[in-house]
């Protein structure tokens, strides 16, 4: 075993921190090495000085004080619960949950299938843009004069003809 | 039958501030020492500790009985402790014997005074994370691999830090190792 690797394992060689094999390679290693015997003797000084240290004693009113701190740090992370919840909360204890799931299931459906009747009628309705609205609207005279197959002539046509899906139908 | 540290733990999830409050009587020594021994003095030491049994409770709600508790509470005072460091400068105290914060009497042994102090201030003098591996090493006697975890690195990076802190500890204490 060679003296780095040794000294580097001292530390917890005194703690009793390492499996009984290494544990008797080192004392081996300490009994027959001067080097390492003065590094570990020099180990067990410094944890001797440490072990008769002053103990620093919890200042009076710790308990208190951090208790006082933690109640406060609760309280102001309590929120009051929106309505929402709290009806829920409600409904939960009179047994009413499963009506009322039922309840908003079967008005949801029936709110889509209005709005989805709406849509689809008004859909098949024809939004004609007259020519003469656009041009008195946004001053586009000169566009009447273009010819057919001019630019702005495709361009009178398109705002004035009929939707897509009517044209397609 | 008193309750386990994971048992209260989970009670003060769970809103039972009583029994955060054994918590915080079975461990505040230990949470106090280790903060003011980095610190160096008392108020920042109660602010480091306090901050420690905040964060804890904070956390109660998603604390599994699988982790020891004793484990979590020395990662959350290194964190603190290391931060503590990073945004100000350690304040050395120089107040040694400042009657109320030590259990023992002022020692009537001039020799053994001189020599705690000389070993805080060296202590004291020492880099953040050195300081910290030699706190939860010499005076709190942790095994190797539990310093590791607190200090969330390897068992190798600590005989390193270790190593390290005893080079410098040497130069300013050797007068008191001579043979």
């Amino acid at each position: 075993m060679r003296c780095e690797y040794v000294k580097q394992k001292l530390d917890r060689y005194i703690q009793g921190d390492l499996p009984d094999p290494v544990n008797k390679k080192i004392e081996w290693h300490v009994n027959n090495c001067q080097d390492c015997s003065d590094a570990l003797y020099w180990l067990r000084k410094l944890e001797g000085i440490f072990k008769d240290a002053p103990i620093p004693s919890v200042p009076e009113g710790f308990t208190e004080r951090l208790m006082q701190h933690a109640g406060r740090r609760q309280d102001s992370q309590k929120l009051p619960e929106p309505t929402v919840i709290r009806l829920w909360g409600w409904l939960g204890r009179t047994d009413l949950k499963k009506a009322a799931v039922a309840a908003a299931v079967i008005i949801g459906l029936s709110l889509g299938l209005l709005m989805g009747l709406q849509t689809s009628r008004r859909s098949y309705k024809t939004q004609v843009v007259a020519s003469s609205a656009l041009v008195d609207a946004y001053h586009f005279d000169y566009l009447t004069e273009a010819p057919e197959n001019s630019i702005s002539g495709v361009y009178m046509r398109m705002v004035s003809s009929r939707n897509n899906f009517e044209d397609n139908q | 039958m008193s309750l386990t540290d994971e048992q209260l733990m989970i009670a003060a999830g769970k809103g039972d501030m009583a029994a955060f409050e054994q918590i915080v009587i079975r461990y505040q020594q230990f949470a106090w020492r280790i903060a003011y021994r980095h610190t160096g003095n008392s108020s920042d030491a109660e602010e480091i500790a306090q901050e420690a049994f905040l964060k804890i409770l904070d956390s109660a709600g998603s604390y599994r009985s699988s982790a020891k508790f004793s484990t979590y509470l020395h990662k959350v005072l290194a964190n603190l402790c290391i931060d503590h460091v990073r945004k100000k400068k350690p304040q050395i105290n120089n107040d040694f014997f400042g009657g109320k914060e030590f259990t023992e009497m002022p020692y009537t042994d001039l020799q053994i005074q001189e020599r705690d102090k000389a070993v805080k201030s060296a202590v004291d003098s020492l880099p953040a994370r050195q300081r910290l591996a030699v706190i939860l090493r010499y005076y709190e006697n942790l095994p190797y691999s539990q310093i590791a975890d607190a200090m969330n690195t390897s068992v190798k990076a600590v005989e390193r830090l270790l190593a390290r802190a005893r080079k410098l500890l040497e130069s300013s204490l050797s007068v008191f190792f001579e043979k």
